[in-house]
């Protein structure tokens, strides 16, 4: 057993630490992430990203400067940002050669008939996601406003994660299809990062097969984008 | 405004009696535990991108849907955080750790006296009402059918899992016994005057459906009954007992010693494996959102 004091004793050293800890607190420098938070705080998450599309650094980072895209700036973990400003999408290899007239026949997208209006609920979205077959699985995720997801499986493994967003939630995400890399079944798609790939459907509804685990190459993201019943999903824009 | 995602992610340890007590329990889901911590970290991980500017986009947007409190992200943390361990000790501890780069402060402890069993059913009950109630916060009622709404939420994988397991060993096993389900279930039954003074309960009451106490606790019945056939099976499978718990717990630290039910109450004190798991969930969810919206 121990005494109070003893007990007391021991605490000391915490409270030091604390001080110190609540000091050191105050002067943090800025991080990488404290612009978009003070930019968010307070907003809905539609809100904040029609901010993003209306602002006038949305077209930031290097849509117009090559180096940006040929040279990103070196990451440094817990540095401050290197993206001044709302970011938005910067190509890194642009769009694949050969697919430009195909591009240049699909309609404007109304980015600004977007940032208005309410998503519809995520519960609509499921009957359009692919079936199940013999070899895959799917798992339902998430479903809120204006967004669905489902896990794909293979022999119980996840292969890719599959989601539909409905645009008015996140309008700026449109952006991108500005400059589509590629059509699926007729509609602006794009490569999404290096592991998924994503498509436009109704000028409002964003598609989305992703890979994390790299099972899945660019050509099987493809194959998976056509398996959701796109056309359904365009009707819902009506 | 509460505290930022990023900060809350960046804050989680990367070592703590907590997450000793996660790694010691890795034999019961081998390999499905991995300690995610910091922000940029965890996105790097979960969308497996490396492009920084990608990373910074998916950044952005999990920021914006954590802040707008219509998602229930928020709401989803504040039910983890709120039904674990004694507020702000389990952080304290972690923290003393840190400071003092050992467990000594464990023997501080010396006078806590264990937990009644009903006190450690209501309570084993409560968290496991929170965690069906954060789920339904932080996905919606995923599925276009009720069987696909039911293998949602029982599709537990990585740190979710290791959450399960660990309220199954260290909440149940370790201080009821291997049939702990069926005796949490008539504490919580047989005692509803102590359901209702049962603090972890009072915190959450708010959220838990049904109206009054009586229809409450039915709800938290149903919840374990819910369980009834999983949770035996899961113990026979990974070969769950008191004495292998007990001998991974007390290789985090020789300071756990003593009953059953007082290490059980000690580590309650000292860990919040509830929160951690429940953090990295949280991000997890919020963030593999983020990545399929922008």
């Amino acid at each position: 057993m121990h005494s109070i004091e003893g007990r007391y004793r021991q605490l000391l050293p915490i409270g030091f630490a604390i001080a110190i800890a609540i000091a050191g607190g105050c002067r943090r420098e800025p991080g990488r992430w404290d612009q978009a938070q003070s930019e968010s705080e307070g907003k809905t998450a539609q809100q904040a990203s029609a901010d993003r599309l209306n602002s006038p650094e949305s077209s930031l980072p290097g849509n117009d400067d090559s180096s940006v895209a040929d040279a990103p700036p070196p990451f440094t973990p817990g540095g401050p940002s290197t993206s001044a400003g709302p970011v938005t999408w910067a190509p890194q290899g642009g769009p694949a050669a050969g697919n430009q007239p195909v591009v240049s026949e699909l309609p404007p997208i109304d980015l600004a008939a977007l940032a208005s209006g309410e998503p519809l609920p995520g519960s609509e979205f499921n009957q359009f996601f692919p079936e199940q077959t013999g070899d895959h699985d799917r798992v339902a995720k998430q479903e809120k406003q204006g967004f669905a997801q489902y896990s794909l499986r293979r022999g119980g493994e996840e292969i890719a994660q599959l989601s539909i967003t409905d645009l008015r939630g996140n309008p700026q995400a449109a952006e991108k299809f500005e400059q589509p890399d590629m059509t699926i079944e007729g509609y602006p798609a794009k490569k999404d990062g290096s592991l998924g790939t994503t498509v436009l459907v109704g000028q409002r509804f964003q598609v989305k097969v992703r890979s994390p685990g790299g099972q899945l190459n660019e050509a099987d993201r493809i194959h998976w984008l056509k398996q959701f019943d796109l056309a359904g999903i365009a009707a819902l824009a009506q | 405004m509460s505290k930022p995602i990023y900060e809350i992610v960046d804050a989680l340890p990367r070592r703590s009696l907590t997450v000793g007590l996660l790694k010691s329990l890795d034999w019961v889901v081998p390999g499905e535990y991995v300690n995610l911590v910091g922000f940029e970290e965890t996105i790097r991980a979960i969308t497996g991108e490396s492009d920084n500017d990608y990373i910074q986009r998916v950044g952005v947007r999990a920021i914006e849907l954590y802040n707008d409190t219509s998602q229930g992200y928020q709401r989803g943390l504040w039910i983890y955080q709120t039904a674990d361990s004694v507020q702000g000790f389990a952080g304290a501890a972690s923290f003393i750790e840190k400071v003092s780069g050992s467990f000594s402060f464990l023997s501080w402890l010396g006078a806590l006296t264990p937990k009644a069993e009903t006190t450690q059913s209501i309570d084993l009950a409560v968290k496991l009402v929170a965690e069906i109630l954060a789920f339904l916060t932080i996905n919606g009622k995923p599925g276009d059918s009720l069987g696909e709404f039911v293998e949602s939420i029982t599709d537990y994988r990585d740190e979710a899992r290791m959450r399960l397991a660990t309220m199954i060993c260290v909440d149940g096993v370790l201080p009821l016994g291997p049939d702990f389900l069926s005796k949490a279930i008539n504490y919580v039954g047989g005692n509803p005057g102590q359901v209702k003074e049962n603090e972890r309960f009072q915190r959450i009451s708010g959220l838990i459906p049904g109206d009054g106490l009586k229809n409450q606790i039915g709800f938290l019945q149903k919840s374990l009954e819910a369980l009834t056939d999983f949770v035996p099976k899961f113990v026979s499978k990974h070969g769950v007992t008191q004495s292998r718990v007990l001998e991974s717990v007390k290789r985090i630290s020789d300071k756990y010693e003593g009953s059953l039910d007082y290490i059980a109450s000690v580590l309650d004190m000292t860990t919040d494996y509830f929160e951690h798991t429940g953090t990295q969930t949280v991000a997890r969810q919020l963030i593999t959102r983020a990545v399929s919206e922008i």
